[in-house]
């Protein structure tokens, strides 16, 4: 049984969500998963998308995971608000071949910088350390998680974006029992199959993240109107920003066209006579 | 609790951390060089993090314990505080942490030891003054007491140091640990106290007000001394007949006899905490109405303040007196308000 949501769902759930994967036949059960079409328009990456949802497929190692996690934030309109999602294989001999992990901590081999993605969410599958290398590795130490892109996402995403809303998702493809020069393209697609459904509430979970990271965007049509109808230094947009938003928590919305707002010829007269009115508000608690 | 745990390389074999590490057997554990390469990293958001945060062990480095700010004292010539823990169990939309901190992780210093021994060291230094030691500034000194055992550890301290003072300052409930310890003539337990309303829209994730109260009482007949702390007077539509109604609800509660200080201060913050905060809470009406930033400090017009702070004096003098009054207030902050 498939745990697909309608892509109808997935828009409401969060604004926009940002996939990067190394693979093709990582990519394919992701772009079946939620039917993402291929965008021609861009030539310089395989790029599939529907509402909601871009997805890159950047090459394998961490340097086309930064060159192609920056390139999506450039096709990205407000890249600070976005989910990042990083999803791929990786060897390991702590867990069993088709575990799902969550990163929750990132070194990279060769530079040694380390990125801690922060959950802030509940518990949804297994998460460890994954070490980023620059080739496949077939001696895997402890029970970290082995990958070759996750700390060139994070490194590239984590300029973007806070970093509750940037996770790294991976599946165990190998190990000393199961070496990975056997893996199949098909057996990789399989493998991602495997774990759409913890992924579905990773998206789920990173849909909520978003909205209390961005409680409020709704009075951009009020903004709009006072900005067309006066000019706003830069400081004084802030402030226009700030008091609008002061004001909304009260239920109360201005339109520019109002009586007491026509007589106002100067921008600073419109932040003086919204900052009085703020004031006239008292906090009500139920 | 926590689905994640942070440890510290130098704090890894402590007991400390073995046994708080025993409490969460399923939690992810992630090692780190120090824990500000967590805590303090650029590009987290603390409103985000507050749905559930991790927990991060490490040991408390520098100085230990610090003056307390001038306005805070509750009678003693010296004052100082130090913080075992960052950030709090509870959710409270007034809370500076939110603006201090950049992540919501809660940090535990396991290193007790160290504390006691600048305690020890900070009392002989002002042996010829009456010194007085906070802690809950920067956490609830009892929240996680289940993990930490904080309060036991340093009960026993305090017993051995009684010619200083020890206030411990929470809104938790969890008083087991101090009903089996004899209460100590030198240690406060300072209860955060706002009207129900307050509470209820403001502290998320605290106990309501009567379970506070019934607490109180409970360590009152045991003989602990307890402090009363209104602090922050939060300014609402009616809220002279909440607070009033508050006063007079705590004081039928609580015996007179056993309050050993009462504080009292209004809504403040510094400037830049306060930014942080209309930042990560846009939705807030408590940061959308009088208070002004134009200052150092973000809090009330000097009228509301003085009106509040008139009235919220009156009330308590009139149960209780003067004596044992000691307001929080930032005089040079809210002269400079205009």
């Amino acid at each position: 049984m498939s745990t697909c949501l309608p892509n109808s769902l997935i828009t409401i759930i969060y604004d926009m969500l940002n996939l990067v994967v190394a693979l093709p036949a990582e990519a394919k059960a992701l772009v079946d998963h939620w039917t993402l079409s291929r965008q021609d328009s861009c030539t310089v990456y395989p790029l599939y998308a529907a509402a909601g949802i871009r997805l890159l497929v950047c090459g394998p190692g961490k340097h086309a995971a930064v060159l192609a996690t920056a390139f999506l934030a450039g096709v990205a309109s407000t890249p600070e608000n976005e989910l990042w999602l990083n999803v791929g294989i990786a060897g390991s001999a702590g867990y069993p071949v088709g575990t799902p992990v969550l990163a929750n901590k990132v070194v990279d081999d060769v530079s040694g910088e380390i990125f801690y993605p922060t959950h802030a969410f509940h518990r949804i599958c297994a998460s460890s350390s994954v070490v980023t290398v620059p080739e496949v590795e077939n001696n895997y130490g402890g029970s970290n998680v082995y990958d070759m892109e996750a700390s060139g996402f994070l490194m590239a995403a984590t300029r973007f974006a806070p970093s509750e809303q940037i996770q790294v998702f991976k599946v165990i493809s190998d190990g000393p029992e199961a070496p990975p020069e056997h893996l199949a393209k098909d057996a990789v697609s399989a493998l991602v199959q495997g774990t759409l459904a913890p992924l579905q509430t990773l998206c789920e979970e990173l849909g909520a993240v978003q909205l209390a990271a961005n409680p409020r965007h709704s009075h951009s049509h009020q903004w709009d109107c006072f900005r067309n109808r006066w000019h706003f230094t830069t400081s004084q947009q802030h402030q226009l920003h700030r008091v609008l938003t002061a004001l909304e928590t009260f239920d109360a919305y201005w339109d520019p066209c109002d009586d007491c707002l026509e007589q106002l010829k100067t921008a600073k007269e419109v932040l003086i006579f919204l900052e009085a009115q703020r004031k006239r508000f008292i906090m009500r608690l139920a | 609790m926590f689905d994640i745990i942070y440890i510290e390389d130098g704090v890894a074999d402590h007991p400390r951390t073995r046994r708080i590490l025993q409490r969460f057997p399923h939690a992810a554990r992630v090692s780190c060089t120090r824990y500000t390469e967590i805590f303090n990293r650029k590009g987290q958001n603390f409103r985000v993090q507050k749905r559930r945060p991790g927990l991060i062990l490490a040991g408390k480095q520098g100085r230990k314990v610090l003056p307390a700010p001038p306005a805070y004292g509750i009678g003693g010539d010296r004052n100082f505080y130090f913080s075992h823990m960052l950030n709090c169990l509870y959710d409270c939309r007034y809370c500076f942490l939110q603006g201090m901190f950049r992540s919501a992780h809660m940090v535990l210093f396991v290193n007790y030891e160290d504390f006691q021994d600048e305690v020890k060291a900070t009392r002989r230094l002002h042996s010829d003054s009456s010194v007085h030691f906070f802690t809950g500034y920067d956490c609830d000194s009892l929240a996680l007491e289940q993990v930490s055992q904080f309060v036991a550890s340093f009960l026993e301290f305090f017993q051995t140091q009684n010619t200083a003072c020890f206030e411990l300052r929470t809104k938790s409930v969890a008083i087991k640990p101090l009903l089996e310890f004899p209460a100590l003539s030198n240690c406060v337990v300072a209860y955060s106290l706002s009207p129900p309303t307050v509470a209820n829209n403001l502290e998320n994730g605290a106990p309501p007000l009567a379970r506070r109260l019934d607490a109180m009482s409970r360590l009152a007949q045991c003989g602990w001394p307890l402090g009363l702390r209104f602090d922050p007077v939060i300014y609402h539509h009616d809220w002279q007949r909440h607070y009033g109604d508050l006063f007079d609800q705590v004081f039928q509660s609580i015996d007179g006899a056993a309050v050993h200080s009462i504080s009292l201060g209004p809504f403040r913050l510094p400037r830049d905490f306060y930014k942080t905060m209309v930042r990560l809470y846009p939705d807030e009406q408590l940061f959308s109405g009088h208070v002004s930033d134009d200052v150092t400090v973000a809090t009330y017009s000097q009228e509301i303040c003085a009106e509040m702070l008139d009235f919220c004096r009156n009330r308590i003098v009139r149960q209780v007196g003067p004596q044992v009054l000691f307001p929080c207030v930032d005089d040079v902050a809210l002269t400079k308000h205009v």
